[in-house]
């Protein structure tokens, strides 16, 4: 018999499972859950975790994090670890700022920035088309993912055409309008295409560099 | 505040004094690493805390819930935009009580846990020398019962929701400070604590608590006596 057992008052328990219901379904503008989030936060915590802890948590999380790690979160780090800023970059890649700073908050979707543009950014970033490629593809996960929820302007085209596969089977470049947005079978199938041409780019400087 | 940065296999070990008016979402926003730290610092640590003592929860439980909330909060912090710092220790706050609820939903972990209390008569010492007001207490005892055993066993269950909402509205109809007392002091918040809140003496705190709690069974009980006859209505208009 587990003799750990902790008794709960049953008008207690009530509250506070009215507490996680209302905090989950609450409005943003729900006092309710702002005053005890509040509460709960500027209180000074009576129990620590131990501090071996701490280190081990933010490993994990790392780690975990690597998983989900986006295009955006691989640019802004690697801004970082380069000391270098939007406005030098736009310079060298010939991109504009706006289209930069898109890009580095995921805003963007991948295949509205031409691809040899994306290959400069890529390399001048010291990115290895590998994982480039994975964490654009979590880019066009979460763009998609969020367009209903927020809004489809990280739809919207930085460069007025995407690419797409004509009858014959070429790749084309197609015409896209400002307010164009893409369902998501279409917008994962794009960016496919996008990724095959982007690779195609870095194989051919690799043979380049073979033969030369 | 003193942020440390970087750890144990990572040589460069520095600290960073995050000015306390910067916002933690604009830093994690900007530095995954430092903001993540500081997240850690301002929310992780008192979640922890607060899931130990006012939750129940064991030590390892509640690391999992902390863990998995700043595990959230980080992978999903580009989707949002937030107004304040306030605004966003709500968020915060939403995310845990959205894990929290579904570590509280797994029945078989909380029978473990937890021994189901019935109604606390001490609390009601009054009703033993008055036959109709005991009644009343027995009535309302169960009602409370009935609503925790209907939660526990299928929160999604039409009963189940339609017994919160008359929680729900008898809890609107309270004072905004004898709200808070009650569900402050469900979660074992001391009456110390709660006084800085609601701006009442301390020491007065632990009758008005006894008297929010039978405003609010009453309040329930009407709410739930209200919906009932509703529901008698409909099925005889049927």
């Amino acid at each position: 018999m587990n003799t750990n057992h902790k008794t709960v008052d049953a008008l207690d328990e009530m509250l506070r499972l009215a507490v996680l219901e209302r905090s989950v379904t609450a409005s943003s503008d729900d006092e309710w859950v702002d005053q005890l989030a509040e509460f709960v936060f500027s209180t000074s915590p009576e129990v620590s975790p131990p501090d071996e802890k701490r280190q081990e948590l933010f490993g994990r999380l790392q780690e975990d994090l690597n998983e989900l790690e986006t295009f955006g979160d691989l640019f802004s780090s690697a801004l970082q670890q380069q000391n270098l800023d939007l406005p030098m970059l736009a310079e060298a890649i010939e991109l504009s700022h706006e289209t930069l700073e898109q890009l580095s908050q995921d805003n963007l979707f991948p295949d509205r920035v031409p691809v040899l543009l994306m290959k400069r950014l890529i390399e001048f970033l010291g990115l290895s088309f590998g994982k480039a490629k994975t964490t654009l593809q979590k880019t066009a996960t979460l763009i998609i993912e969020n367009q209903n929820a927020k809004n489809i302007s990280s739809l919207t085209p930085a460069f007025a055409r995407r690419w797409a596969i004509d009858k014959i089977g070429k790749v084309r470049p197609v015409a896209i309008a400002a307010g164009d947005f893409l369902d998501p079978y279409s917008a994962h199938a794009s960016l496919e295409i996008y990724l095959r041409r982007l690779e195609a780019l870095f194989e051919t400087k690799d043979l380049t560099k073979q033969i030369v | 505040m003193l942020v440390i940065v970087g750890g144990k296999g990572d040589r460069s070990v520095r600290t960073m004094n995050i000015a306390d008016q910067e916002t933690t979402y604009t830093i994690l926003q900007q530095n995954r690493q430092t903001g993540m730290q500081l997240l850690y610092e301002r929310y992780g640590k008192q979640l922890y805390s607060y899931a130990v003592t006012s939750w129940q929860l064991s030590e390892d439980e509640a690391w999992e819930l902390a863990y998995e909330t700043l595990l959230k909060i980080i992978a999903s912090i580009k989707q949002y935009e937030f107004e304040s710092e306030k605004k966003f220790g709500s968020f915060v706050f939403t995310v845990f009580c959205n894990l929290l609820r579904n570590f509280y939903r797994d029945e078989k972990r909380r029978a473990e846990r937890v021994r189901f209390l019935s109604f606390d008569e001490a609390l009601f010492d009054e009703s033993k020398d008055s036959p109709s007001l005991q009644t009343e207490r027995e009535v309302q005892a169960q009602l409370v019962e009935q609503f925790v055993r209907a939660h526990w066993e299928e929160p999604r269950h039409d009963e189940a929701k339609a017994n919160l909402n008359c929680l729900h509205t008898a809890l609107d109809g309270l004072e905004d400070w004898e709200r808070v007392l009650l569900l402050q002091r469900a979660q074992q918040i001391p009456y110390a604590e709660i006084a800085r809140f609601i701006n009442k003496p301390a020491d007065q705190l632990k009758v008005y608590h006894q008297r929010a709690r039978k405003k609010l069974l009453r309040r329930f009980t009407d709410a739930h006596k209200t919906m009932k006859q509703r529901a008698n209505r409909d099925e005889h208009k049927s």
